[in-house]
């Protein structure tokens, strides 16, 4: 009996952490959290983050909108069309163009394209989400 | 007359001397116990081998006590390590000796994710009086179906149980 007690912890319990399943990687999916999966070896998400820029793109299109609108004002105004583009339509461009040094230099590079420099702008995110920071 | 008294005599001493048919009876073993050993995989790194989780087993045998040496055995089980899983099995099992079996089924689990797939083994039984005993379990199953393997690849389980068997 003593025999088939050891016998048995022998080949049940002896393979600790290191070689088995409570290592860090996996095997299977189950071996991860819930909104994990198990791929090459690792636990990842299953549903990756959305990216800033695509939901600066999403933002962006309507302020590029604008932007023609407020672009046609002066180029000072394009600058406007990253960051007050969204809100500041309503022709607060001097105070956007005061405000908007930073992005004015966006708005210079945006100015060479107009409204295609406004939507290559957008989709790079960073307009859009200094706009919105800053609003 | 004699003759008719001799027949009657004869038909009535055959019919009293005549056991009732008796019918098919079901026989019915138990079992719980534990289990682990390897679990093989392709994460997409290439085959991998490790300790397959600890599991908590039990289910029944169903045999006829005209045909004891075929049973139908029905086993459910729980992965306590990581996330618990659970699933069961089916098997086919014959016994070629009292004490020593081998089956063939097919195994699954159902959550948190699926996995289907096949497989085989023998059970030895060492006796403990009449109605108890332990058994020990080596199997080998191969289980290719299901969400719980990552890709295509075929999960593969070389497993040990043991614990104890009884009868109901």
């Amino acid at each position: 009996m003593k025999r088939w007690a050891s016998l048995f912890l022998a080949v049940t319990m002896p393979l600790s952490s290191p070689l088995a399943c409570a290592g860090d990687g996996c095997l299977r999916n189950s071996d991860c959290a819930a909104d994990r999966m198990c791929s090459s070896g690792e636990c990842v998400l299953k549903i990756p983050p959305a990216a800033n820029g695509g939901e600066g793109g999403e933002d962006s299109t309507p302020s590029a909108g604008t932007s023609t609108a407020a672009g046609s004002g002066d180029n000072g105004g394009s600058a406007g069309t990253t960051t007050a583009g969204t809100a500041g339509s309503a022709g607060s461009a001097s105070e956007a163009g005061a405000s908007g040094a930073t992005p004015g230099g966006a708005g210079a590079t945006g100015s060479s394209g107009e409204g295609g420099s406004g939507v290559s702008i957008g989709l790079g995110g960073f307009g859009g989400d200094t706009s919105f920071g800053g609003i | 007359m004699k003759l008719w008294l001799a027949m009657a005599c004869s038909v009535l001493g055959t019919v009293a001397m005549t056991r009732t048919a008796r019918a098919e009876e079901l026989l019915m073993d138990g079992n719980f116990g534990l289990g682990t050993g390897l679990e093989a995989g392709d994460p997409g790194t290439g085959l991998e081998w490790r300790r397959a989780r600890l599991r908590v087993l039990g289910g029944i045998d169903l045999r006829s006590d005209e045909g004891p040496a075929d049973a139908l055995g029905f086993r459910a089980f729980v992965e306590i390590e990581k996330r618990a899983s659970v699933g069961a099995e089916v098997r086919y099992e014959r016994w070629m000796a009292r004490n020593f079996g081998v089956w063939a089924g097919l195994t699954g689990t159902i959550a948190p994710e699926t996995l289907f797939g096949g497989g085989f083994g023998c059970t030895a039984i060492i006796p403990f009086g009449k109605k108890v005993g332990l058994f020990i379990e080596p199997s080998f199953q191969a289980l290719p179906l299901g969400s719980d393997t990552p890709g295509d690849g075929v999960l593969i389980w070389g497993l040990v149980s043991a614990g104890v068997r009884f009868g109901l």
